[in-house]
């Protein structure tokens, strides 16, 4: 059985809200006047079709990729913050692996889990093949990670936060197309994840297609394409006529 | 995570990576030493010649090498996401990168340093003036690696990111092969290299201190 995830503080964590967010790339608004607000054990849903601007708006919150106006609230007190402050507080799993091809899979798990700071010194060996059983990879743990088929891969992000879940500095999960050819019993995993940080008060934020539904936690969802300028540029073409 | 530990990360992370793709050592090492070797093939067996070319040549093969390395330095890393992973770590981002550059040099400069006293022997260089080589370079190396990381990393992600580096570092490189090469050439002709040595390790203490930071503020712009 896994072992139990260090509760997160709600006096520390207050969840996150956002703003009117917009974001311009290149040439083209990909959403204007977005708002929501995250709550600890909430888990928000990014839906939308392609190109809507779901990986963006995560890179967005975390400052990779620069907002065109609005703002970010967190902390207990909901206080403004930068998105590039937010880090420290986000686990942030992105579109690409993040995985060195060259490097075997528990090397990359130790080097993912020491940046995030969630390795302990003691126990760190135990810790990191615990985390590999429980993404079905024990097996796999001294192959070359390019020898991984994309689902392992897949599977090798989510030992990472597996190990996240022993740490608490790190409150918020962002994950993006964390489903992305995983078969059904990675899901399960996924779901599973989840569902533990939702109820030890974390939260999380991912942009998927597939219907991740976890047992613990509140669920809600955010459609991105609502958002898209198409109706403010169609409103603006109505009032030049 | 201090940013002493950040450095160590990062440190550890791309040796490691360099021993798993020893290739590319042995690529810029090869070059190297086949671009330095070349010379007295070509010149023929003339002894005041090759010395008098020797420091110059051994210098030019050097930053050339060094170049060949650089536009690796943070592409592996941008493409397979990584890079994006460090920079929302929110770990220091100058730290993280002056450990890689650190690495950096250890991998392609060091033995490249290892290998000038032989190359120098090809050139029939007196002995008394392999230090102020040996010394120059290391002095140099860095300046080299430190401003090369700045360019490849505004550089990142364009289509046409190698030519745009090369670009930018070749005026930036001048003085410091003018320097280098100029206090092998000082020592050789009886005077003091010591005012070259100087400016160059001046430079060193700057690109020591500026370049992870400028780097990193590449760097946010380049994952944009």
């Amino acid at each position: 059985m896994s072992p139990a995830a260090a509760s997160i503080d709600p006096a520390s964590f207050g969840g996150l809200t956002a703003s009117s967010l917009a974001l311009i790339r290149g040439e083209r608004t990909l959403f204007v006047d977005l708002s929501f607000s995250l709550a600890p054990g909430e888990l928000l849903r990014l839906l939308g079709p392609n190109g809507s601007g779901k990986s963006s708006l995560l890179r967005s919150l975390l400052g990779l990729t620069p907002l065109a106006r609005g703002q970010l609230f967190a902390g207990p007190a909901k206080s403004p913050v930068l998105p590039r402050e937010l880090c420290e507080q986000a686990l942030y799993q992105g579109h690409a692996h993040g995985a060195k091809g060259e490097l075997t899979a528990i090397e990359n798990l130790t080097l993912a889990a020491t940046l995030d700071g969630s390795l302990s010194a003691d126990h760190a060996g135990q810790t990191l093949e615990a985390a590999l059983d429980e993404v079905g990879l024990a097996r796999q743990r001294h192959i070359e990670t390019r020898r991984l088929s994309q689902g392992q891969k897949q599977r090798l992000n989510l030992a990472r936060f597996a190990i996240a879940l022993r740490a608490t500095d790190r409150p918020l999960w962002l994950m993006d197309e964390p489903s992305a050819a995983l078969d059904a019993g990675g899901l399960t995993v996924l779901e599973a994840l989840l569902g533990r940080h939702l109820a030890r008060g974390g939260a999380a934020i991912v942009a998927t297609h597939l219907p991740i539904a976890p047992h613990q936690g509140i669920l809600r969802d955010l459609q991105l394409d609502a958002f898209a300028p198409r109706r403010v540029r169609e409103g603006l073409a109505e009032l030049a006529q | 995570m201090t940013e002493l530990g950040a450095i160590a990360w990062a440190l550890r992370r791309d040796l490691t990576l360099a021993m798993r793709r020893r290739g590319d050592i042995l690529n810029v090492l090869g070059f190297f030493v086949l671009a330095c070797s070349m010379f007295p093939l070509a010149i023929g067996p003339q002894r005041e010649w090759l010395q008098r070319i020797g420091p110059g040549v051994i210098w030019v093969a050097a930053l050339l090498s060094v170049m060949l390395a650089l536009p690796r330095l943070f592409e592996h890393d941008h493409a397979d996401g990584t890079l994006d992973a460090m920079v929302a770590s929110g770990r220091p981002l100058w730290a993280l990168v002056a450990g890689k550059l650190i690495a950096a040099w250890l991998v392609t400069a060091l033995p490249l340093l290892a290998l000038t006293p032989a190359l120098a022997l090809a050139f029939n260089l007196p002995t008394s003036t392999l230090p102020v080589l040996v010394g120059s370079l290391l002095l140099g190396t860095p300046v080299l690696i430190g401003i090369g990381a700045i360019t490849s990393a505004l550089a990142l992600g364009l289509k046409s990111g190698p030519v745009l580096m090369t670009l930018l570092c070749l005026p930036l490189y001048v003085p410091v092969l003018v320097f280098g090469a100029g206090a092998v050439e000082a020592q050789a002709a009886g005077l003091s290299p010591l005012a070259h040595l100087a400016l160059l390790g001046a430079g060193m203490l700057a690109v020591l201190l500026l370049a992870p930071l400028v780097a990193a503020l590449a760097l946010r712009i380049s994952v944009e």
